[in-house]
């Protein structure tokens, strides 16, 4: 019998396209302040640096990560700061459109997510998960990370 | 929670290694000092002690062997040699790795461990023949040892839960009679029937009569942990030798009989002992454990997670303090100017207290660079005296354990590279020894590290070739002493089997330069072909504060460090122009420019005057041009975090007093990224 465990994410929409992300990883979700400082040089996707409560974190945007074309902002979008590999070093912020629920579920309702035709840089996702009729992508959020440091 | 405590004997015994390797390299120079034995002695004393209480039972014995060695010098039994010395280190190696893997279960580990111990055992038997002599010339002073010799009755009561700790009681008794002459008698009475015996409990007690010419703190120091699980009773009761006495025989064997505990009173007969005299001395005793557990508290181990998270707190503090001095001067409220000023002068008493206590001595790494000198000068046959200047010296603890590697690197090369034969060295006219000054001081912010040999230095011609048949540079290119010494620096130009056999050095600079780098401190080499090599490496004195110049470029504000700056001149733009190559005169000199503009991507914008920062490193001065500056700025750097690792110009970023975020530039970078691309050509 295969290990099932319950999991508890966080849903952010991006455009049409709903994604999740393990809730426990989630430091903080914060407006967009006005002043993100953008870093010279750095990849497109990264928007800048941003003051959390005196420590740096950049930020990422996930619509240019995702492969977006329009990526106009509103006062809905947010920033998630995750924290992948759980120290301070390793925290991030990721620029979503809208930040959407808590959902609680099991590992065992998740299914494989189909990647065929997939715009933008993320290569694997950890499952997708159908909540009425509607489906949500869990991005693997070491992957992510990965993606960000390159 | 039994973790908790294994964690926390590993690093005290580390603290005991290190004290352990320290008295050995005195002891090397001065082999007859009964103070550093003492203190050899002790120090394995603690391993053994608390190897037995954690369960690191192959290190408790191993110690125990080498222990009993440092208990025959204690005692004039043995000579101290430099072969013993040299055994003692390998010692303390295998001790390290014991206390690092805990009990060995690999096979061939196990037995590279019992041989080991056979070889220490080895030291004691071979060395009886020569103690035999040792002993016949001492014999005069043996005696006078032994009139001065005490005779102890030591009764010593443990409670039930001693062996639950590890401790081996029989162990003590060992150490008792290592002392001197010492008969114990061990009572059973209080073992109860085989029924209601628990296994795990103690139910033995001792009564120990012990002759010794040690001092009872020697002997209260045996038990000193088991102080708290046992009671512990020694008394004089005479001061001479009883104990092959008679009467003295008799009085045991009645107590071993009779399983009735010997009283200092049966002794008074055999004595002369005034009972007042014992009063003293017991409350002279009771004064010096006072005045060892006031001594204690003078100092506390603290985890360093702590440390840092105080260190961070503070910076925070700072950051805040510095929103609060722009409000209170916006808002012209008198209470709060004062109230602000107030907070301002704490946080920065409490800012100087905090990195304060981040700081170490560079003193506790120094051993490990002893013993690397010590190791490899001996391995390849060279004489070599290292020689320490300012060990004494403070630096942020972040930094010391970023430092360590590159040292040990650049000591590796001078001994492996530098230093000559003895040989070698008398055939060019130098002293057969060779000399390893390894020198720290402070200069300014900075704290400059100096490790420079007197060996043979390096062929700067042969680097120059090497750099152009690896297509480094130019055939043709016209470098100066120190460009081509910088090559060393270029990654990939130095690989171990091209360089190390024939023009000496500069394996794996790069690494060092790099990590150094990390740390924000810089390196460079000087060398004398046939008179030897210095490297120096500067470093800033704390991780994180520095005093830099804001200046702007496009819409972002950034830091150059302030250490890096020369001056600032203000420039007309028709001076720029004129000039190519960016390259602009100023005072009939060539200035070589970087237009910070064009480094980090901001629109070119047309100024009445341009501002220039001149920066200094490495003896060059190179112009820096920014949009403006806009003044001097106390900065807490906050590391840019791994996601932006790449951006290796900048070296972090610090928060502004009205919370907008600034990132410091760092210009050994950014000149080195220009050098780079005018030696790529």
């Amino acid at each position: 019998m295969e290990d099932v465990q319950e999991i508890t994410l966080l849903s952010f929409q991006i455009q049409e396209d709903t994604f999740a992300v393990d809730a426990l990883k989630v430091d903080h979700i914060l407006e967009v302040p006005e002043n993100i400082t953008p870093v010279p040089n750095a990849p497109e996707f990264i928007k800048g640096i941003i003051n959390l409560h005196g420590n740096i974190i950049p930020v990422a945007d996930m619509r240019i990560i995702m492969g977006k074309e329009d990526i106009t902002s509103n006062q809905d979008n947010s920033i998630i700061v995750i924290n992948p590999a759980n120290n301070q070093d390793a925290r991030v912020g990721i620029m979503v459109d809208i930040v959407k629920e808590v959902i609680e579920t099991k590992s065992s309702e998740l299914k494989e997510t189909v990647l065929d035709g997939k715009k933008g840089l993320i290569e694997s996702f950890e499952g997708t998960l159908l909540i009425n009729d509607e489906f949500i992508h869990i991005i693997d959020m070491n992957n992510l990370a990965e993606i960000i440091e390159k | 929670m039994l973790d908790k405590f294994k964690a926390k004997f590993v690093e005290e015994s580390m603290d005991n290694l290190q004290d352990l390797e320290e008295s050995l390299f005195l002891l090397e120079k001065d082999l007859d000092n009964k103070e550093l034995i003492e203190r050899i002695f002790r120090a394995m004393h603690s391993l053994k002690g608390g190897g037995a209480m954690f369960g690191f039972n192959h290190l408790s014995d191993f110690t125990h062997h080498l222990e009993t060695i440092f208990d025959w010098v204690r005692n004039n039994k043995l000579a101290v040699t430099s072969d013993l010395i040299s055994l003692t280190f390998s010692a303390i190696d295998h001790i390290k790795n014991l206390i690092k893997t805990g009990d060995l279960t690999d096979d061939q580990e196990l037995k590279g461990h019992n041989q080991f111990i056979v070889r220490l055992q080895s030291v004691l038997s071979d060395s009886t023949s020569t103690i035999s002599v040792h002993s016949a010339v001492d014999s005069q002073n043996i005696n006078d040892e032994i009139s001065e010799s005490k005779t102890y009755l030591i009764n010593f009561i443990p409670q039930e839960e001693l062996l639950q700790n590890g401790t081996n009681p029989l162990y003590l008794l060992d150490d008792i009679h290592a002392l001197g002459e010492a008969i114990s008698i061990a009572y059973t009475h209080k073992v109860p029937s085989l029924e209601l015996i628990d296994i795990t409990a103690n139910y033995c007690l001792w009564q120990i009569l012990l002759n010794t010419s040690e001092s009872l703190n020697e002997i209260k120091d045996v038990f000193i942990f088991v102080e708290d699980e046992c009671e512990l009773h020694i008394d004089q009761i005479a001061d001479s030798n009883i104990l092959q006495k008679p009467e003295c025989i008799e009085i045991i064997n009645k107590a071993k009989k009779g399983n009735s505990l010997l009283k200092i009173e049966d002794f008074q007969s055999l004595s002369q002992l005034k009972p007042s005299s014992q009063e003293l001395e017991s409350g002279e005793e009771k004064k010096k454990i006072t005045a060892i557990k006031e001594h204690k508290i003078s100092s506390i181990r603290v985890a360093s997670h702590k440390i840092d998270e105080l260190v961070t707190l503070v910076s925070e503090l700072v950051t805040i303090q510095a929103q609060l001095s722009l409000y209170s001067e916006s808002n012209e409220d008198p209470v709060i100017v004062s109230l602000s000023e107030n907070i301002q002068k704490l946080s920065r008493q409490l800012r100087e207290n905090a990195f304060d206590i981040s700081l170490i001595p560079l003193q506790s790494e120094l051993m490990r660079f002893q013993r690397l000198v010590r190791d490899l000068s001996k391995d390849q046959g060279k004489d070599i005296d290292f020689v320490i200047e300012g060990g004494d010296l403070e630096l942020d603890k972040n930094i010391i354990e970023h430092l360590t590697d590159p040292l040990l690197h650049i000591l590796r090369n001078s001994i492996d590279h530098g230093i000559e034969l003895p040989e070698e060295r008398i055939a060019s006219g130098k002293s057969p020894k060779g000399t390893i000054l390894f020198k720290a001081f402070h200069s300014g912010a900075n704290v400059i590290i100096e490790v420079s040999d007197d060996g043979k230095g390096m062929d700067l011609d042969f680097i120059r070739q090497k750099a152009i048949n690896k297509e480094i540079i130019d055939q043709n290119a016209v470098l100066t002493d120190k460009e081509v010494l910088d090559l060393l620096f270029v990654s990939g130009f130095s690989t171990k089997d091209a360089v190390s056999d024939v023009s000496g050095r500069g394996v794996g600079m790069d690494v060092v330069r790099r990590k150094i780098a990390n740390i924000r401190g810089e390196v460079s080499i000087d060398t004398e072909k046939g008179k030897g090599t210095t490297i120096t490496i500067r470093l800033p004195l704390t991780l994180s504060i520095i005093d830099g110049l804001l200046v702007k470029v496009g819409a972002n504000q950034y830091v150059i460090p302030i250490s890096a700056i020369d001056k600032i001149h203000a420039l007309d733009p028709s001076q720029l122009k004129k000039s190519f190559n960016n390259v602009v005169v100023l005072d009939k000199e060539q200035i070589p420019y970087i237009d910070l503009r064009n480094v980090f991507n901001a629109p070119e914008v047309e100024h009445d005057v341009i501002q220039m920062v001149m920066i200094k490193a490495e003896d060059r001065i190179t112009g820096v041009i920014v949009d403006s500056v806009i003044g001097e700025y106390q900065t807490v750097v906050k590391p840019l975090g791994r996601y932006l690792k790449k951006q290796e110009i900048l070296s972090g970023a610090t928060i502004m007093g009205d919370g907008t975020l600034a990132m410091v530039v760092d210009t050994s970078r950014l000149l080195m990224e220009r050098k780079s691309k005018k030696v790529a050509g």
